[in-house]
Order: structure tokens, then sequence, then C-alpha cells
């Protein structure tokens, strides 16, 4: 039963395990364990209050309300009120909640979707933050 | 979080995203900007200032031609300027060297040397001609002219004026002379008459006339 005014999306529920890549069509809520990257292609990948992906996230719009132990990239906006170790790219928009930990993390914005930068800009105008936890938002 | 929320989340992000390709297209690219702000401006403003640079594109080439024509038109008019003031030159200068050149004995360039003077009023060799006393009658126009030319037209007249005085001197002999053959010969009534009109009061006469 689909109902036309209501999102396509997938929900992995909390206990289970999932060991591998997860690729998705549209948007998608973890609330489990994830050992592999996690892509969505549109929509938003939602890894929620529990959730634990030990990989890389990649979406058009993401929210990390868990923990991702990888690098996370973001086409559109990305809103982290969680924990995250590893890089950070955005080519939006950028959200930090009131509860986020980013532990040895760089955030670097890039100018279009799929854009791998090389290694000296990725250092020079990365913003590091290091076992520090920073209240309130930035765009 | 139960379900109820996460539709609601996935229902705020399932909305198309306005996408705005800030990428030059390949047709654009091929006309390059005239001016720097195309290549920083976004896609709205590439499309209000693509018309301007379409139209500008096929401009600069006619306006180089345009600048070249004129070049050229200037070039040629400035070159016929100069060719025709040389021709002026050449022709002034021309015939004057041309009879110095025929002409290779040292008269001819003496009578070649008035004709730079030949502006001057009157010539000087005329002036010359008018100012020697030699000549008696001088040119019309120097006499009406100039008082060095009026000159010596008055000495001639004064110097006629004594000529008939040493005539009076000899007349006294020349009278007593006469006398007797007036006295002897019977004067006429006609002849009477014409002395009245002396020969010197004639040409008074007629100086007055004039």
């Amino acid at each position: 039963m689909t109902m036309p005014s209501t999102p396509t999306f997938s929900v992995l529920r909390a206990g289970m395990s999932i060991h591998g890549d997860l690729v998705s069509e549209d948007g998608f809520t973890c609330l489990a364990l994830v050992t592999g990257n996690v892509r969505a292609s549109h929509g938003l990948l939602h890894i929620g209050r529990g959730g634990v992906v030990h990989g890389d996230v990649e979406g058009e719009h993401i929210i990390i309300d868990g923990t991702v132990e990888g690098d996370v990239k973001s086409r559109v906006s990305l809103k982290i009120n969680g924990r995250v170790i590893g890089r950070i790219f955005y080519a939006g928009t950028i959200r930090l909640g009131e509860n986020v930990t980013l532990e040895g993390s760089s955030i670097t914005r890039v100018p279009a979707v799929g854009y791998v930068p090389s290694p000296q800009k990725e250092d020079a105008p990365a913003i590091h933050i290091d076992d520090a936890q920073v209240p309130g938002t930035a765009a | 979080m139960d379900m109820r929320e996460i539709e609601q989340l996935h229902a705020q992000y399932a909305q198309p995203t306005l996408t705005i390709d800030v990428s030059p297209s390949p047709a654009r690219s091929s006309t390059p900007p005239l001016w720097l702000g195309n290549e920083n401006s976004g896609g709205f403003g590439k499309e209000a200032s693509a018309p301007a640079g379409g139209n500008l594109s096929v401009p600069p080439r006619a306006l180089w031609v345009a600048v070249f024509v004129v070049g050229a038109a200037a070039m040629f008019l400035i070159g016929s300027s100069m060719g025709k003031r040389d021709a002026r030159t050449h022709s002034s200068d021309g015939p004057a060297a041309a009879v110095s050149a025929s002409e290779a004995g040292p008269s001819a360039a003496s009578q070649a040397e008035p004709e730079p003077h030949s502006h001057e009023w009157p010539v000087r060799g005329d002036a010359n001609n008018v100012t020697s006393p030699a000549s008696g009658a001088a040119p019309l126009a120097a006499a009406a002219d100039t008082q060095r030319i009026t000159l010596p037209s008055q000495e001639p007249v004064k110097s006629t004026a004594p000529a008939p005085k040493p005539a009076p001197a000899p007349a006294a002999p020349a009278a007593a002379a006469s006398a007797p053959a007036k006295a002897a010969a019977p004067v006429a009534p006609a002849q009477i008459a014409r002395p009245v009109a002396s020969p010197q009061a004639a040409p008074n006469r007629e100086i007055k006339l004039f």
C-alpha cells in the first residue's frame, strides 16, 4: 500500500547488524549497526540515535544523530548532532547541533558533487576541530 | 523517535532540490566573454548577459574592418594631398629652373634674376627707368603714383620756362629792328587781333580746359 503523498524511504531498525555496503535510491533511516559504506542517491540519509556506521556515508541530505566512523560526504545539506570520527565534505550547507562530537575531523566545503579535493587543498582551508564539542549551528 | 517523526523528516527532505548549474555551457563557451564579470556571474546573470555577449561577439570584427577602412582612407587622403603639394611646388619652380637650365649664358641668368622680384610693384627695372632724369617722358602709371616719378616731369617745365627768357635779351635789338618794320608795313586788323592771343596764353587756356 503506497500513498502518493508520503515519501519513499526505508528503515533499518535497531537490533539489526549489516556487514557490507548499502546503496539506496531513495532515503532511509539507519538505527542499526552497519559495517560498510552507506550511500543514498536521493532523499534523506538519516543515521538515527543509536545507529552506528563503520564506513563512509554519502548522500544528498544527511542527518547524523548517531555515530559515524568514516568520511561523510553531503551533496546538499548536512546536519550533525551526533558523533563523527572522520573527514567531513559538504557542498551545500552544514549545521552542527548541540550534541555534536567531532573527533579528528576536518570539515571541508567542496564546490560540487563528487568533487575530490587534492590533499594540499584539503588540508589548507579545512577547519580542524579536535576533541571539542561545538554547540550551535554554522552555515 | 517514532515512525511518525521519521516519516515527517523524510517528507521534509523528499522535495526535489532546486539546482542551479554554474558551469559554463559549451554553446556559450565558444564565444569568449568580453568582460571578466561574465565568468563569475551565476546562471541567472549569465542568462541576462548572454544576449549582450552574443551581440558583442560580431561587432569586434566589423569594428576592426571599419577601423582598417578608415585608416586606409585617411592614408590615401594624406598621400594625395602630399602629392598635390609636391606637384604644385614642382610646377612653380619648374619653368624657372627649365629656363635657367636651357639658357646657359650669364646674360640669360641676369635676365632671369628679376623673376623672383616680379611680385614687387613697380618693378625695379621700371623704377630705375622712371627715376632717371634723362628720360623726359615718364610712364603714365609711374607718373601718377609716386613723387619720385612726378619730380622729373616738373623739371622739364622749369627748364622750358627759362628758355624763353634769354629770348627777350636779343629781342630788344630785334624789337628795335622790327619797330621800323612794323612802322613801315601796314598792320592788318586780323594781325592786330592775333597778338592778343599770345602763344603762351594758348597753352594756358588749353590747360584750363583740361
